[in-house]
């Protein structure tokens, strides 16, 4: 019984120290740039995205919903257009333990005082192909992937702002605050 | 999308047009309505001679695409079965063109090019087919620079300092976000980002904070269609709309109509809104405001509606806006203000909820119901020639029913909570026996008009010195927005078994302050009780919560005035550093159980306060009841980490430790347990291996001064699907007895699964076995058992 403890405690400790190395899934090699085979357009994205995350606290003190922040930037034939990428995902068991949350269909960021509001649309548009739909690689698996078409001026605001807070409203109007979980720095490599 | 028409053009570059139109309900969402243009070279298009692909919507309804061909082709047209997609089939190299007439009567117009060449166009690479025009991808023209947002109206001097350059517009935007409105100062539109950042150069000195976004179709649509002057004039008017009104002020030079055709202008826009055809109607009154008369009072407000039931919340706040403004001391006006506002208030976020005010709507009665059984099965089996024992074997239905109704003045509230225990082992094999319980059985008054409430039954409270469940009644009363008192009575309740026990009664009153100290809430409590005639407890205390976005604090004190004893002191609270790392802490130090009179029973073989009258005076007795009342502390200390998205780390360290008791009264002294000192340390992972699952690692290590102990468990929950869980569960735990060298190792796994159907009911089952083992130095015994849990909940 001894031998069983033990070989217990060792294997709960392997797991233990697998687990937190897994932490960092998301690759320090994501492309900054990539080609849609099948359209033939090329799509710049940053770095890392921005996360937010929000608690529900009366269903779990562990588990959240997440909406990541990235740009985006198509180029078609010189043609080039920018998006705000958006990813939603959550760890908590929507659906079983808890009710749904729809997808957001617009997200207001406070920018310069100015309360700024980016209508969403589903990603990726028309002229992309479902290989570009996870734009971003993201330790949860996303349950949604949205962009509104935005300005390089717009997301040049957007990272010199670097908000502490976003407002999502869903579908049903309601508004919920999402606080930083991280801000990344690296909207400045994709902007400069 | 629905097929309308196709038609080819012949010649050297034939073109293929196919007019298409989204469908009434993709109408309504606003399909359609925009202006739009896509092009682009499909790979691998050359196998069907296409060089380019191009999508136009004027926004008019019926948009087009064109398919342009580098040579005559054959070809057949057909719309896919999910109404998604329109299929072209090419026919070989050198066929002949099939069709070349329109498959309708509807005229079709001369192609347009949506939009100068884009400052981003470059000639296509490589060689390229002789008769073709290549075109590359063209972007929306709805590059707007927003010149300033500002909460107050724009100012026309303001507007008259901006020098607008040729083809472009100035107007301004209301909006109403975060609660607030906006005036946004607007000039547009452009092709591209930087068309629009070379014109917004010369205004930067007199607009430092103007940003360049792009705007929505509507917005683009309603403000080229207002009476602003452009090509660098100044502008007379201001469109105040969040999306512009319809822009047809009264004066203006009207299309002539007479007054027959207003009529039936009128009756038609009427018989469309019957028919609820929002967006012919919506057209109708657009083209009654453009001919002045009275008329457009009516057809001000029909059209706001209109936009409203076609979802177009910013253009139906616009035209009331407009309708209050020109029309804003009518005896209709009051109307519109309603409708105005309806329309406000539903945008706004919601907003904290408020005491209630009297209203004179009443809802129906609302039932909530709860019902579960579960079949229980403990068994223990020995490794030594014994009969398995079956130390439980029940089936436990539990039952819960409310209902409620919110009338005008009075809101009303019921609840029963019981269950029911049945031995299907019999007390005659030394089963527990049937048992029932009743654990709540109230009923709920609340005066929202004078602010006093009424709790009458079975309940439990833990404030105010209550120490928990009781049969009785609870009131209070608002005395003002931030202070209420409070009264409660009743008999004490020991086990939900009991039925009422009158032999102990107790009443307490108790007066909250909100923020009284600061922002804390500080609640003052007295707590009477007596048992079978005689004081049984006294208390005075205190308590104070705090708490903001960063944390909670509540700490509480009870003091018995007649034993001049401190019942407890308990502070707990929790604070977060950050986003990621919360801190908590808790200091209880109590007395255990809490001092009452009735603690003098304890060990006693007596099971009333007046049989031990018999033979002890109440001061005596009160000493026996100090004599059987321990002082327990806890000291407990955590810390709380997020990492990353899917992992949180806690650890807590508690240390404990309960005085013994003295010897009196013919009972034995307890002795003390000592300081005992525990640290846990759980790893929390969701969405390791999938969407939403779930493990916890947990890991505890402790002792005393004679014994040591650790644990270790994981928990875990995946999901199969959206219907089913598996929750397996191991345990391990391992004690040591530092004294008289014994030591006992337990072992638990258990597997539990748990199916939640489409509605109301969840299913359960879960199968367990233990293993335990104790030994010391001349002796060791191995015992095991199993359990198996069955059961269903249903709610409605």
């Amino acid at each position: 019984m001894r031998r069983i403890a033990t070989a217990a405690y060792l294997f709960v400790g392997s797991c233990l120290l697998g687990l937190l190395g897994c932490q960092s899934l998301r690759s320090a090699d994501a492309p900054l740039s990539r080609l849609d085979a099948s359209t033939g357009t090329t799509v710049v994205i940053a770095r890392e995205p921005m996360v937010f995350a929000r608690l529900d606290a009366q269903f779990s003190r562990s588990a959240r919903d997440y909406v990541y922040l990235g740009p985006a930037q198509t180029n078609r034939q010189g043609v080039r257009e920018y998006f705000l990428w958006i990813g939603v995902a959550s760890t908590l068991d929507r659906g079983y333990f808890a009710p749904e949350n729809e997808l957001p269909i617009e997200i207001e960021i406070m920018i310069q005082g100015e309360p700024m509001a980016f209508e969403l649309d589903d990603w990726p548009p028309p002229y992309l192909s479902p290989e570009s739909a996870n734009l971003y690689s993201t330790p949860v698996e996303l349950q949604g992937r949205l962009a509104s078409r935005i300005t390089y001026d717009q997301l040049r605001l957007i990272n010199e702002a670097r908000p502490d807070r976003i407002f999502v409203r869903g579908a049903d109007a309601r508004m919920r605050a999402f606080s930083v979980w991280t801000t990344s720095s690296d909207w400045a490599d994709f902007l400069n | 999308m629905r097929w309308i028409s196709d038609t080819l053009s012949g010649g050297t570059g034939p073109i293929l047009e196919v007019r298409v139109a989204p469908f009434e309900s993709c109408r309504l969402l606003g399909s359609g309505t925009g202006i739009a243009s896509e092009a682009y070279r499909p790979v691998g298009g050359q196998l069907a001679s296409l060089t380019e692909v191009e999508y136009e919507s004027l926004g008019l309804g019926d948009d087009i695409l064109f398919f342009r061909f580098e040579r005559p082709v054959g070809y057949s047209i057909s719309q896919s079965s999910d109404l998604r997609h329109v299929i072209v089939k090419i026919d070989e190299p050198g066929s002949l063109i099939r069709d070349s007439a329109p498959r309708t009567d509807a005229t079709v117009p001369a192609a347009t090019v949506a939009g100068p060449p884009n400052d981003n166009s470059r000639s296509a690479g490589g060689q390229v087919p002789q008769n073709v025009t290549l075109r590359v991808p063209q972007l929306t023209a709805d590059f707007v620079i927003n010149l300033q947002s500002t909460r107050e109206s724009v100012e026309q001097a303001t507007i008259e300092s901006i020098a607008v350059p040729d083809g472009r517009t100035v107007y301004v935007s209301e909006i109403t976000q975060g609660g607030q409105l906006w005036h946004r100062l607007r000039l547009g539109f452009f092709d591209s980002e930087a068309q629009a950042n070379a014109a917004l150069q010369p205004l930067r000195a007199l607009f430092p904070r103007a940003w360049i976004g792009r705007a929505q179709a509507s917005e683009i649509d309603t403000a080229s269609r207002t009476d602003f002057a452009t090509g660098g004039t100044v502008i007379e008017r201001i469109m105040t709309a969040a999306i512009a009104a319809t822009a047809t002020p009264r004066g203006t030079e009207s299309a002539g109509l007479t007054a027959e055709q207003i009529t039936q202008l009128t009756n038609a826009a009427e018989t469309a809104m019957l028919d609820r055809r929002y967006e012919d109607a919506a057209g109708l009154y657009a083209q009654l405001l453009a001919e002045p008369g009275p008329h457009q009072q009516r057809a001000r407000e029909n059209l706001g509606v209109a936009r409203e039931r076609l979802g177009q919340i910013d253009r139906a706040t616009a035209e009331f806006r407009a309708y209050l403004t020109e029309y804003p001391n009518d005896a209709e006006s009051a109307r519109v203000m309603q409708r105005l506002e309806s329309l406000t208030t539903a945008r706004m976020p919601p907003q904290p909820t408020l005491r209630r005010a009297m209203t004179l709507e009443e809802s129906a009665w609302d039932f909530v119901s709860g019902v579960s059984q579960y079949y229980r099965r403990d068994v223990d089996t020995f490794d030594a020639d014994r009969e398995d024992f079956v130390g439980l074997s029940a089936l436990m239905t539990d039952v819960d029913f409310s209902s409620r109704r919110n009338g005008s003045r009075f809101d009303l509230l019921s609840r029963i909570s019981a269950s029911h225990f049945h031995d299907l082992i019999g007390e005659d094999n030394r089963g527990p026996g049937d048992q029932t319980r009743v654990t709540y059985a109230y009923f709920d008054m609340l005066d929202t008009e004078r602010d006093w409430s009424l709790r009458l039954g079975r309940q439990s409270l833990h404030n105010w010195g209550v120490l928990g469940r009781f049969d009785g009644i609870h009131a209070s009363y608002g005395i003002r927005t931030d202070q209420r008192v409070h009264f409660v009575s009743g008999y004490p309740v020991d086990t939900t078994r009991d039925g009422v026990e009158t032999n102990r009664q107790f009443y307490g009153l108790a007066w909250d302050f909100d923020e009284l100290i600061g922002e804390a809430d500080v609640s003052v409590f007295l707590n009477d009780q007596r048992i079978e005639g005689i004081d049984a407890r006294r208390a005075v205390g205190a308590e104070i919560h705090y708490a903001n976005e960063r944390g909670n604090v509540t700490a509480m004190v009870d003091y018995d005035v007649d034993y001049a004893e401190i019942n407890s002191i308990l502070t707990l609270g929790a604070w977060r550093l950050s986003d990621r790392t919360t801190l908590s802490g808790l200091v209880d130090v109590r007395k255990s159980p809490i001092l009452t009179t009735r603690n003098a029973l304890i060990g006693q073989p007596v099971t009333t306060i007046d049989e031990l009258l018999i033979v002890w005076t109440e001061d005596e007795i009160r000493q026996l009841a100090v004599d059987r009342t321990a002082q327990s502390t806890t000291l407990t200390i955590g810390a709380s980490q997020s990492i990353g998205e899917r992992f949180q780390i806690n650890v807590d360290l508690t240390s404990t430790d309960i005085d013994g008791t003295v010897a009196s009264g013919g009972v034995n002294a307890i002795p003390g347990t000592g300081a005992q000192t525990y640290l846990t340390t759980t790893l929390v992972g969701t969405s390791l291996f999938g969407r939403n699952d779930v493990s916890m690692f947990n890991v505890r290590v402790g002792g005393g001064d004679d014994f040591e102990t650790r644990y270790l468990t994981w928990d875990a929950r995946f999901p199969i699907g959206r219907r089913l869980r598996l929750n397996p569960r191991l345990r391990i735990a391992v004690r040591d007895g530092l004294l008289d060298g014994t030591m006992r190792e337990t072992v638990n796994l258990g597997l539990r699964v748990l199916y939640n159907t489409r509605r109301h009911f969840r299913f359960e089952f879960e199968v367990g076995a233990d293993q335990a083992r104790r030994s010391n130095a001349t002796t060791e015994t191995t015992t095991s058992g199993y359990y198996v849990n069955l059961g269903y909940r249903a709610n409605y």
